[in-house]
């Protein structure tokens, strides 16, 4: 059985008349173990065929390939299926609507069907999340994770269909969404990754697919923790500011709670393999006299209603201003890293929409925060799109030739933060 | 569950962070009157008959100021904010159920029904029958109208319709087993099925040692037995 650990980091110090209070609570599991050594396991791949995959044909048979080594990754005994996105979603293998059992057997037919995989057609992404959901719901008790691939924008289905897919699937199952090429949204990916708890990254190369797509279904079947949420207690008369994941990757939770009683909330993480992550609690507590000690939130890692680790977040009301003044590391760290994804992607629209100015002041901030917390990834792909002229004061100019994948680089990866302290040793 | 009293007067089940205000139990009230700090024990066991909240109906002890389960206010009326009242509304009257009605019946007028049921738990055993993942959980009632009633799968090539068609259950044979209805008792007989039938009497969940019946040998049912075929499928039979 998993291991889960919490580490709270604040200053739990506050002045006279103050009420907010600011926690990044660190939570680690250890001993996760394999997927589907607690029970089911479910694996869909969605791959791209509309007609645009073969423009050049690198796409289509790197998506074939990337397929293939993929359903090598997954466990004997899993369901899955594979199916192919096009104006509709059909299915590749098995043949009718529904998963097939792994076996040496069945991995074989499948990889034959994907052998076959041709392109033609729209691209219908809400009907492809729509039918993974259909499939997901045979297996209602499986831990159960979907990859998406696609290389163009939403084209063919009306423009609320894909909302409407999603709403369907919030909470069914996990999904992980790869963009290949530069013709696709950065914001159709992102929405769909942040809403099924999965990652969004771009594969611009069509090579670098395959290598891709093995880490991430290998990663899908190391996550032996099919679902943890983080319940979060808070006194009464106090509010939630908001609950963010800030590491590995800044991911906002707040609107996705449900209210479990009046005073406590819980969160939904997904599947966990042996990781650490953290969370970004703030709460606005009723004030107290100087010298009051009270309890700001509780914040709990729970699977299946029984809890695995706890972290208190406090609320010392202090007169010292030395006490009170301090902002811990961990909490300046992240809001910074959460407000550099926040400047470029604002930066990058402002750019799209020709508003060069205001693009190169939110640009310029995004570099000198890159460069105070330390943010080497971020700085390298800001690089590829402006100059930077001097990073200590956010000084930049916008590059006049930029690769398009190079901004959609820095778009989806925006959200990815560094840590401010050394991993544990594993 | 023992509670023990924080500063503020609320009743707490964690001994050491307050419940509903998360004050620090055993500090001082208000924080500057360095004044004796309540005995959390004490104010426990001195606790009056507990009384109903009437925001969420959890019982509460008679000195709380807030309710332990919702934060009503039991001073000021105060509902917390955001919460929907969630008292349940008193039962509605069902009209009396025939099921319920398990007292005698006239011998000549038994009537039986079939309670057809998808059962994870028999799907977890025989699951293996079917490639293909236990459908969700479902339930649908037949009537035994006949003398006789058919368990099986239909097949239009075959001329088979059974009146108790289990056509998603591809571990069940199309002529499976069969239903027989006498005057005053119910039996199941196995049709030579490929993957049997299997009785289970009372309330004993189905184990790896369950035993197919024999086949062509009537097994007399009674009211809640059930029978269990193909992959996934459970049958129980209720005397109407």
């Amino acid at each position: 059985m998993a291991e889960f650990a919490a580490e709270v980091f604040q200053n739990e110090f506050l002045a006279e008349g103050a009420t907010d209070v600011h926690a990044v609570v660190s939570v680690t599991c250890r001993g996760a173990g394999q997927a589907g050594a607690q029970g089911e396991v479910a694996e869909v791949i969605i791959v791209d065929t509309s007609g645009s995959m073969d423009m050049p044909p690198t796409k289509i048979s790197a998506a074939r390939r990337a397929a293939k080594v993929a359903i090598g990754e997954i466990v004997d005994g899993a369901w899955f299926a594979v199916v192919s996105g096009h104006s509709v979603a059909q299915m590749v293998y098995p043949s009718h609507p529904g998963l097939a059992k792994m076996s040496p057997v069945t991995r074989a037919e499948a990889v034959q069907m994907i052998e076959r995989l041709r392109s033609g057609g729209a691209t219908a992404i809400g009907a492809w999340v729509a039918a993974a959901t259909e499939l997901f719901e045979q297996v209602p008790g499986a831990q159960k994770h979907a990859i998406l691939l696609t290389d163009g924008k939403i084209e063919g289905e009306p423009a609320g269909a894909l909302g409407q897919a999603l709403v369907g699937a919030e909470g069914k199952f996990q999904c992980d969404c790869r963009g290949i090429g530069d013709d696709w949204v950065v914001d159709e990916l992102r929405t769909i990754a942040t809403t099924l708890l999965g990652s969004v990254d771009i594969v611009a190369e069509p090579a670098d697919l395959e290598a891709d797509f093995e880490e991430m279904m290998r990663g899908a079947m190391s996550r032996g923790v099919a679902d943890a949420r983080l319940r979060v207690w808070t006194p009464q008369g106090s509010e939630v500011l908001f609950v963010r994941q800030v590491a590995p990757a800044v991911d906002e939770l707040t609107a996705r709670g449900s209210q479990v009683s009046p005073l406590v909330r819980e969160f939904p993480t997904g599947a966990w393999t042996d990781e650490s992550r953290d969370y970004h609690v703030a709460v606005r507590v009723p004030t107290a006299e100087v010298g009051n000690e009270r309890l700001a939130a509780r914040v709990e890692v729970v699977i299946n209603d029984s809890v695995l680790a706890k972290g208190l977040v406090k609320a010392l009301w202090s007169s010292d201003s030395q006490l009170t003044t301090r902002i811990d590391p961990a909490v300046a760290h992240y809001t910074g890293q959460t407000k550099l994804a926040d400047v470029i992607q604002k930066g990058l629209a402002a750019k799209a929409s020709g508003d060069e100015r205001t693009a190169t002041v939110l640009l310029g901030e995004a570099a000198k925060l890159a460069h105070e917390t330390g943010n080497e990834n971020t700085t390298r792909l800001l690089e590829k799109v402006v100059d930077v002229v001097d990073a200590d004061a956010g000084t930049v100019r916008l590059k006049q030739q930029v690769q398009k994948a190079d901004e959609m680089a820095l778009d989806t990866r925006s959200t990815k933060t560094t840590r401010i302290r050394r991993e544990p040793a594993p | 569950m023992s509670t023990v009293a924080c500063p503020n007067g609320h009743q707490s089940t964690d001994p050491e962070w307050c419940d509903t205000c998360g004050a620090r139990i055993g500090a001082p009230a208000g924080g500057s009157d360095p004044a004796v700090p309540v005995a959390p024990q004490a104010a426990s066991q001195v606790g009056a008959a507990p009384v109903g909240c009437p925001h969420c109906g959890e019982a509460n002890l008679a000195d709380a100021l807030f309710c332990e389960s919702c934060g009503y206010d039991f001073t000021t009326g105060q509902t917390p904010a955001g919460a929907a009242p969630t008292i349940d509304p008193p039962a509605p009257v069902l009209p009396t159920s025939p099921l319920s009605a398990r007292q005698p019946v006239p011998l000549s007028n038994v009537e039986w029904i079939v309670v057809v049921e998808v059962d994870p738990e028999w799907y977890a055993l025989k699951g293996a029958l079917a490639d293909q993942p236990c459908p969700p959980v479902s339930s649908r009632t037949v009537p035994l109208a006949n003398h006789t009633a058919l368990i099986g799968r239909t097949s239009a090539s075959r001329g088979v319709k059974p009146e108790v068609a289990l056509d998603g259950d591809t571990g069940v044979s199309r002529r499976h087993a069969q239903f027989v209805r006498d005057a005053d008792q119910l039996t199941v007989v196995d049709l030579s099925s490929t993957n049997g039938t299997y009785v289970v009497t009372g309330a004993t969940a189905p184990g790896d040692d369950v035993q197919p019946l024999v086949p062509g040998v009537p097994s007399v049912l009674a009211d809640g037995d059930r029978v269990y075929v193909g992959a996934w499928t459970r049958l129980t039979v209720r005397l109407a």
